[in-house]
């Protein structure tokens, strides 16, 4: 009997070698006591840089949209005889920052001391860490030919966001460029669903940043579900809405959930911004295991750094908000989706488009709003060789990414601050947010009507001694129409500061919408109500 | 319950529901946001479980105490406090409950047994535990998780059960397993040190014990004094 007690402690045992081998990587580096750095210069005297040689055409237009220096210093290339006595010191120097002025490299405590003492070198940080990269779960398996289900589904891609106002006025994202920051790309090359951006030549550039070679349509397919809900087509349905768009595929992780390094996140964006990228589709998150909680501040970490300074030189930086909603150990989003310039996106369900449980939530560590918006986060998507269902913010980010393509190439001459703020601002719940799915999902229709200030009161506020009522204007529910998203009606309690305390939401029935007791409240707290399209505020 | 008094409390919570009876798909409420915890895998706090096994190294003080390594196994399981005072360093304490089994190979409680050979033994003790350690991490910059670290501590043990099991057959072939608890000659508590090296829930550890398992009276050999083992730490990766 006995032996059978001890047999499930020695499998325990045994099994506990399985997933020790993926922290592999982490138990070889440490025998050799080596670990992953970038290495800061003092200065860039005496570089040559001549930004028309450098620069891709697009990236040169780019910069004169935005008002940007051609001669920014921090475009400059790193001095040449700074990177050549770093790599005598270290094991390997893997990655060059022009805007950092620093260099990544693998190196042992031992030689970082000698490298501290090299008199161009301002500062060292450690940046080995731990990626995860926003998919949720999926199905594995794999489908050639839709159900009724996915048909649906592959519709709502485009249907939630009014996609189908850019596509009837012509509008695909043709002339923007969009980068895709993932773990690989199998099967782009030859997958149907990516036939019309091969044949045409809109996959203008590849980077393989982990094995820093140009191949990169193997690894994880993670990246092709990517893409494909930004560009892709299934029988002839768009499953994103920027299908005319161009592409810069760059690899920067090993595989999902997993090991991998802020240095390739940062020179994959320094080689999208050389190559003229509008936007940077970033489907990734840094959470937990270099960073906590409060360290969502957009400034804290490397990725966010650099995500702010793309920012300035005219890229729109759209990112997956995270999975962790549901893990009490996180439930934030993580960075690069905690900077103030990127536009971060939380998941809906479907077909109940409100928050999915996995999707990260706001606020920042310092209180901004985050997510920015929201979008359907199950998507149809291509995989390695056919299609299935996926989910995660890692889809809804592209579909927003699609979207931001479609609002630029209707309105070229826009900065990317225009095109950050007018997003929020087609968003259905705009100006009402919570940090659930900030101002909600985007609208196309809103890039195409003429004003969208008319707006109709759809509740009021009536008060008596002991209760505070939120009354329907709506005379029926009829009224509403068959937009599920119309009945649901999102409330938030503000303090004195403006700080929100909480925020619910509750599904329309009746008339009588909401009650509440004023003895709950202190003078100057608000409750803000959003009951389609109608934003109202009581100040108590 | 009478019948009446439920159904003032079903009215009374009916009563109470907020929001007209409004189904609630989504509530948040923000007001613990702003508490930064204290408790956490890299916070000031932590606590959690942890199980382990070791085998015994080494030789033992005499003939007599000479084990066969593949059946002689030690398991455990605990309770482990950090307290951490910066990103390099920290202490804390296991509680732990060990079930240590050996089964010598040539034992010399088998003359006590008479002339018949010996087909099955083994001495198990029972203990429970403490110890104290301290930790250094060595990863400069880390998030909310465990990482990689070397522990250095020592133990104390009390052994509250301990048996003496064996059997041999009888000239007629009957075997007659024999057992034997609350052992005179087994000491009440042992000692030593200990040193772990962990990377995440993966931990490495190995113990000495300086205390002998036996009363000195009884003039038996000890068993090996070294461990080796593996733990698994019972928190998220």
């Amino acid at each position: 009997m006995k032996k059978y007690l001890i047999l499930p402690v020695i499998l325990i045992f045994l099994q506990s070698f399985v997933p020790a081998k993926a922290q592999s990587l982490q138990f070889f580096q440490t025998t050799e006591n080596a670990e992953h750095f970038l290495v800061f210069f003092t200065d860039k005297q005496g570089v040559d840089f001549d930004p028309h040689t450098f620069f891709h055409p697009k990236a040169i237009e780019r910069r004169i949209r935005h008002g940007e220096d051609l001669f920014d210093p921090t475009d400059f290339p790193v001095r040449d005889d700074y990177v050549a006595a770093l790599s005598l010191l270290v094991d390997t120097v893997d990655v060059v920052s022009r805007w950092f002025n620093a260099a990544g490299v693998f190196a042992t405590p031992s030689q970082m001391a000698k490298v501290e003492l090299l008199p161009f070198v301002e500062r060292v940080e450690p940046v080995m860490l731990k990626l995860i990269t926003a998919a949720h779960g999926e199905s594995e398996s794999f489908a050639p030919n839709f159900s009724q289900d996915q048909l649906e589904l592959v519709l709502a891609h485009i249907g939630h966001l009014n996609g189908s106002w850019f596509s009837k006025n012509g509008i695909d994202g043709r002339g923007v460029r969009i980068a895709i920051f993932d773990a690989g790309f199998p099967g782009v090359d030859e997958h149907p669903a990516f036939r019309h951006i091969i044949s045409e030549g809109r996959v203008v550039a590849t980077r393989d940043f982990v094995r820093n070679q140009q191949h990169v349509f193997r690894s994880n397919s993670h990246g092709t579900s990517v893409m494909s809900v930004i560009g892709g087509m299934v029988d002839s349905i768009p499953m994103g809405l920027a299908t005319g768009a161009e592409f810069l595929l760059a690899r920067t992780e090993t595989w999902t959930e997993y090991f991998s390094e802020e240095k390739n996140w940062l020179a994959a964006v320094e080689w999208a911004d050389r190559l003229g990228a509008d936007i940077i589709n970033s489907s990734l998150g840094y959470v937990h295991h270099r960073y906590f909680p409060e360290d969502m501040d957009g400034r804290s970490s490397l990725v966010a750094r650099a995500a702010a300074t793309a920012f300035q030189k005219g890229i729109l930086i759209v990112n997956a908000a995270g999975n962790e909603g549901e893990k009490d150990r996180w439930k934030i989003i993580g960075t690069p989706a905690d900077v103030t310039e990127v536009l971060s996106v939380g998941a809906l369900e479907h077909p109940g488009m409100l928050r999915a449980d996995y999707s990260s939530r706001g606020p920042t560590a310092d209180g901004r709003m985050k997510p920015n918006v929201s979008a359907l986060g199950s998507v149809y998507a291509a995989g390695r060789n056919g299609f299935k269902n996926t989910k995660g913010t890692s889809f809804a980010s592209p579909l927003v990414a699609g979207f931001a393509a479609c609002v630029w190439q209707l309105n070229p001459d826009w900065t990317n601050r225009q095109v950050f703020d007018a997003i929020e601002k087609s968003a259905r719940l705009y100006p009402y947010y919570d940090y659930a799915q900030g101002y909600g999902t985007p609208r196309a229709d809103f890039f195409f009507r003429e004003s969208n200030a008319d707006l109709i009161p759809t509740f009021q506020f009536e008060s008596a001694k002991d209760s505070l009522q939120v009354i329907s204007l709506l005379k029926s529910l009829d009224e509403i129409g068959n937009d599920r998203h119309n009945r649901y009606v999102f409330y938030q309690f503000r303090d004195v500061d403006g700080r929100m305390l909480e925020y619910s939401v509750v599904l329309l029935k009746n008339c009588n919408v909401l009650n509440f007791n004023p003895a709950e409240f202190r003078p100057g707290q608000k409750i803000i109500v959003h009951l389609a399209g109608y934003t109202a505020t009581w100040e108590f | 319950m009478p019948i009446r008094i439920v159904f003032l409390i079903l009215l009374g919570l009916f009563i109470c529901l907020p929001a007209s009876g409004q189904e609630i798909f989504l509530r948040e409420d923000l007001r613990g946001d702003t508490i930064t915890p204290d408790t956490g895998m890299n916070r000031k706090h932590y606590r959690h479980a942890f199980i382990g096994s070791n085998m015994f190294l080494g030789g033992p003080d005499g003939p007599g105490g000479a084990i066969n390594s593949f059946k002689s196994w030690g398991y455990e399981y605990g309770l482990r406090y950090k307290r951490k005072f910066s990103h390099y360093y920290s202490v804390g304490y296991d509680i732990n409950l060990r079930r240590l089994r050996y089964t010598p190979s040539e034992w010399q409680m088998a003359s006590l047994n008479g002339e018949l050979p010996l087909k099955r033994e083994k001495v198990v003790l029972v203990q429970t535990g403490l110890a104290l350690y301290q930790r250094i991490n060595w990863q400069k910059r880390r998030g909310d998780f465990i990482g990689r670290f070397v522990d250095l501590g020592v133990y104390g043990h009390w052994n509250f059960a301990s048996r003496y099991v064996y059997a041999f057959d009888l000239p007629t072939g009957e075997r007659v397993k024999v057992k034997k608890s609350k052992l005179d000659y087994v000491q009440p508590f042992d000692y030593g040190v200990l040193g772990r090296i962990g990377f995440g829930n993966f931990v490495l550890k190995s113990t000495y014990r300086f205390s002998d398992h036996f009363k000195e009276s009884y003039g038996l050999d000890e068993f090996p004094r070294f461990t080796l083992g593996f733990e698994l730490g019972l928190h998220p990766f």
